[in-house]
């Protein structure tokens, strides 16, 4: 090897671990500047400001970065594995699915005799809608038969839960079910954060193992076999850790949008493309999206009527948008 | 359909699938590769069954290359050719032993200037060539290739080839798919028949390749001889 090979190596390895370090600071940045911002200022350290920070600032900034992290990581493995840049969690039926266990949990008045069951019911919608997604596309059959299966199970959940606003006899439930849908982080307690955990970081587990896999479906389904690549399994690590790390998110926070499209697009040109590297800068990425619109949010209105869903939605078009014009003048310059 | 297929690929030698459209050629090479089952019949790689290697060792044996020449994501160069490596250490990234492989699969198709370059800037050449390089650096013994000049310029098509000859030379076994039969009359040492999804022929190239056999496996008359020394095969007319 010649020093400039060895010098353009050594570059190599460096971009990487650097767009995670740069993302990591950022999300340090904004997990503290979450935890000082809100209506009371934190000044000195008095009883009343350390009950402030522990149960109701801690539990939110941790749920943000959670969130977006599930969101950003499980977009960015879910266009590796379908290698296609429109793919995030909403394709595949699991926030339809989450939505509509949250929905019945809330409509059955569960949500309201039992504070978890909320959550319990989203999580429970979830990985239902991702066994039929997976039992329908069946088994090799590659990305189409996936995203056909998701495409119908999204309706069928979005049907459902129009049909249970219709027959609502409830106004309260119905307003809460619309609120819930938008998506939100206020009011949520360590005990959502000790809920969540466990399956958004198993999930995320399960898809940060799968970069290199990823990598060589890059090359088509054959030649990613030949280098070794078992596919039933690649298949159901993406599917089952998404499922897992979004239907948490969506149980404990609603739905929100854009967060699993937008993140690895705006990221992936910063990873060389490649999609195992792509996977932990999104979930940084992701959190970091989240955690400052949550910010923004309380900042703007503090009374908390915008709802974080609209928010990510309200930012991320802009920058997908712009992603439009971007790619319109690579195509026709 | 494949039935009744019966093919020893040797060692130091390049084989030479041909036949028309739909005899089974990649059928058969997606077959040798591990990648399809075949319903019947058994596959030995130096006299042990296929399917009693796991993945990762047949991908440390058989390098294939299909036909469609696919990089889903504008990739480097370099990360492509790196690719390879997985069945070795399932870490892609040109570290530790991987790299001395990559840099010398890059150089024996002359890619090595092209690292840096994104796969969706290179010409249908030099992207044919690339992922021949992520084939060579799996370093393995058998390398399978469908049809590997398709789309290629004559000099590029040749020199494919020249590297082929090479890999051969040093002991490796080459099976390659053709649609091409001057160039599987010029570089194939051997060269399977196929039609109908059997065997029509197989044995060294100037025994298979004959104006009759070919003319009734393509049902077309094809005509055999040599021209400026290299050996030729054009169809005639149709309807053998």
């Amino acid at each position: 090897m010649t020093r400039s090979d060895a010098a353009i190596d050594s570059m190599r390895r460096s971009r990487a671990p650097r767009l995670v370090l740069q993302l990591g600071s950022l999300l340090l940045a904004l997990m503290v500047l979450s935890l000082l911002i809100g209506p009371t200022g934190v000044g000195l350290p008095s009883q009343a400001a350390g009950l402030i920070l522990a149960e109701i600032r801690l539990p939110r900034t941790l749920l943000a970065a959670m969130v977006g992290g599930a969101l950003g990581l499980s977009g960015a493995a879910l266009q590796g594995y379908l290698r296609n840049p429109l793919a995030e969690p909403g394709v595949i039926g699991i926030s339809g699915g989450a939505g509509l266990g949250a929905v019945i949990a809330i409509h059955s008045g569960a949500a309201a005799a039992f504070s978890l069951a909320l959550p319990l019911g989203g999580l429970a919608g979830a990985l239902g809608a991702t066994l039929i997604v997976l039992g329908l596309a069946g088994g090799p059959g590659g990305a189409l038969t996936l995203i056909l299966a998701g495409v119908a199970v999204s309706s069928v959940t979005s049907a459902l839960i129009s049909g249970v606003l219709a027959v609502s006899r409830n106004p309260f439930a119905s307003v809460e079910i619309v609120y819930w849908l938008l998506g939100s982080l206020a009011d949520r307690s360590l005990t959502h954060v000790w809920l969540s955990a466990p399956f958004i970081l198993a999930g995320s587990a399960l898809m940060l193992r799968v970069g290199p896999s990823l990598d060589a479906l890059a090359l088509g389904e054959d030649v990613a076999a030949n280098l070794g690549i078992a596919h039933e399994r690649l298949r159901r690590s993406v599917v089952a850790g998404s499922a897992l790390a979004v239907g948490a998110a969506t149980a404990v926070a609603g739905t929100i949008g854009f967060v699993g499209l937008v993140v690895p697009h705006l990221l992936r040109p910063l990873a060389g493309h490649q999609p195992s590297r792509l996977l932990l800068p999104s979930a940084l990425g992701g959190a970091a999206l989240v955690l400052s619109a949550d910010i923004g949010l309380r900042l703007v209105t503090p009374a908390g009527e915008l709802r974080l869903g609209v928010v990510t939605a309200l930012v991320g078009t802009p920058f997908f948008l712009w992603l439009v014009v971007r790619t319109r003048r690579e195509l026709h310059p | 359909m494949l039935s009744g297929v019966t093919i020893a690929c040797e060692p130091g030698r390049i084989t030479g699938l041909v036949g028309p459209n739909g005899a089974g050629k990649s059928t058969l090479l997606r077959t040798l590769a591990g990648l399809l089952a075949p319903a019947a019949g058994r596959i030995s790689l130096d006299g042990t069954p296929l399917a009693s290697f796991d993945r990762a060792e047949i991908g440390r044996r058989i390098a294939y290359l299909p036909q469609e020449r696919i990089v889903h994501w504008p990739l480097s160069v370099h990360a492509v050719v790196a690719l390879g490596r997985l069945p070795h250490a399932r870490r892609p990234g040109g570290q530790g032993d991987d790299a001395p492989a990559i840099a010398q699969a890059m150089a024996a198709v002359d890619v090595a200037h092209l690292a840096e370059r994104s796969v969706s800037a290179l010409s249908g050449g030099e992207l044919a060539r690339v992922l021949v390089a992520r084939a060579l650096a799996q370093a393995a013994r058998v390398i399978l290739a469908d049809e590997p000049t398709a789309g290629l310029d004559p000099a590029h098509a040749l020199g494919l080839f020249e590297v082929l000859q090479r890999l051969a030379a040093e002991g490796r076994t080459i099976v390659v798919a053709l649609h091409d039969l001057s160039l599987a009359a010029r570089f194939c040492h051997d060269v399977v028949v196929l039609g109908e999804g059997r065997v029509a022929a197989a044995g060294p190239a100037p025994e298979t390749l004959t104006a009759e056999r070919l003319s009734q496996v393509f049902r077309a008359r094809m005509a055999v001889g040599t021209l400026g020394g290299v050996p030729v095969v054009v169809p005639v007319a149709p309807g053998g």
